[in-house]
């Protein structure tokens, strides 16, 4: 159990604190696009932690090419984030998934492969997940602006 | 020395008078919350009708040649109208650059998700008021949006309000539907 509070915004629904793994899972291992056709992209978790600092999983969704989860730590300023990388031959090409939110095709992977990193974070927040499909966020070789 | 009367002094006993006159009329917090709604919602329809007339005359897309977003409110008496980057000028642009600094994003590909709000509407009707004010920011302040603020914008704009000394940035959308954010994280509270 970590001390602390979570702020869960989750596709334009109202705002949650409870960390409540069973709401969030049927829309990543039941996958159905049409459920995530809301007015957001995602979901913007944060957790902050008793010391101040916040503990952040940024989920992102495009019907075509499915999520990308970015987790980032910030103690008043940036401290250190992970990205998901699906095919690290498409990271020069980007998605606009809303009103210019544009990512890397790259870092998006399946909602199943999705699922077990957001649940990892809603247990232990303070600890970015463990997967081989995270990299971190210094590495993610996003196209010239 | 001036002619003016003191006060009278309001004794226990008239203080109770009055309650109960104000009672007696059906003056209580309920209706002076009615009369705060009743002037908020003025302003709403106020700033959405504004909004629809920047649309009429310009036409705010994204990146895809979608609708983009325009957010809009009024500080010191001045309007300022944030859109999002697809619609941004140079001078926006370097505003927004500026601003990765002061909240200390990473260069580089480190800070590409977090300066993502950065370029969306509310962040650039913010950052607008903040050059303009000399950074004197009103604690309270209402924006309002026509599209609710993406994931990322909910992620960073809590950082973004704290480093700008906002205590309390509320944002209504076109529904009616309202949005808080403090520097403790952004509150959707429409259930």
């Amino acid at each position: 159990m970590n001390d602390g509070t979570f702020t869960l915004n989750f596709l334009g629904q109202g705002t949650k604190h409870a960390a409540d793994a069973d709401e969030y899972r049927p829309y990543f291992l039941e996958y159905d696009p049409a459920k995530w056709a809301g007015e957001t992209s995602g979901g913007a978790f944060k957790f902050v932690d008793p010391e101040g600092a916040s503990h952040n999983c940024l989920i992102l969704h495009s019907a075509e090419h499915g999520i990308c989860l970015f987790f980032d730590k910030w103690d008043k300023k940036f401290i250190a984030g992970v990205a998901t990388l699906g095919d690290e031959n498409r990271l020069q090409e980007t998605v606009d998934i809303g009103s210019d939110e544009i990512y890397p095709v790259g870092c998006f992977i399946s909602p199943q492969q999705a699922w077990p990193l957001v649940e990892s974070y809603l247990n232990t927040p303070t600890a970015f997940p463990q997967s081989p499909l995270l990299k971190d966020v210094n590495d993610i070789d996003w196209p010239a602006e | 020395m001036s002619d003016t009367p003191d006060p009278p002094t309001v004794t226990p006993d008239v203080r109770s008078w009055i309650t109960r006159f104000f009672d007696a009329i059906g003056w209580t917090e309920q209706i002076a919350d009615d009369i705060a709604q009743g002037q908020e919602n003025a302003a709403a329809e106020a700033a959405f009708d504004a909004i629809a007339d920047i649309r009429a005359n310009q036409r705010i897309t994204d990146s895809r040649g979608g609708r983009g977003t325009v957010s809009i409110t009024e500080v010191n008496g001045q309007t300022y109208v944030g859109v999002n980057s697809t619609n941004f000028t140079e001078e926006d642009r370097a505003l927004a650059q500026s601003w990765e600094n002061a909240l200390e994003i990473p260069a580089g590909p480190a800070g590409r998700f977090a300066r993502q709000v950065l370029y969306h509407a509310e962040a650039h009707t913010l950052m607008q008021i903040h050059r303009d004010s000399g950074g004197q920011m009103p604690a309270e302040m209402t924006i309002y949006v026509d599209r609710i603020a993406c994931s990322a914008c909910q992620n960073t704009l809590p950082d973004l309000v704290r480093v700008m000394g906002i205590e309390t940035l509320t944002v209504r959308l076109d529904d009616g539907r309202i949005a808080t954010v403090t520097r403790d994280g952004f509150f959707g509270d429409w259930q």
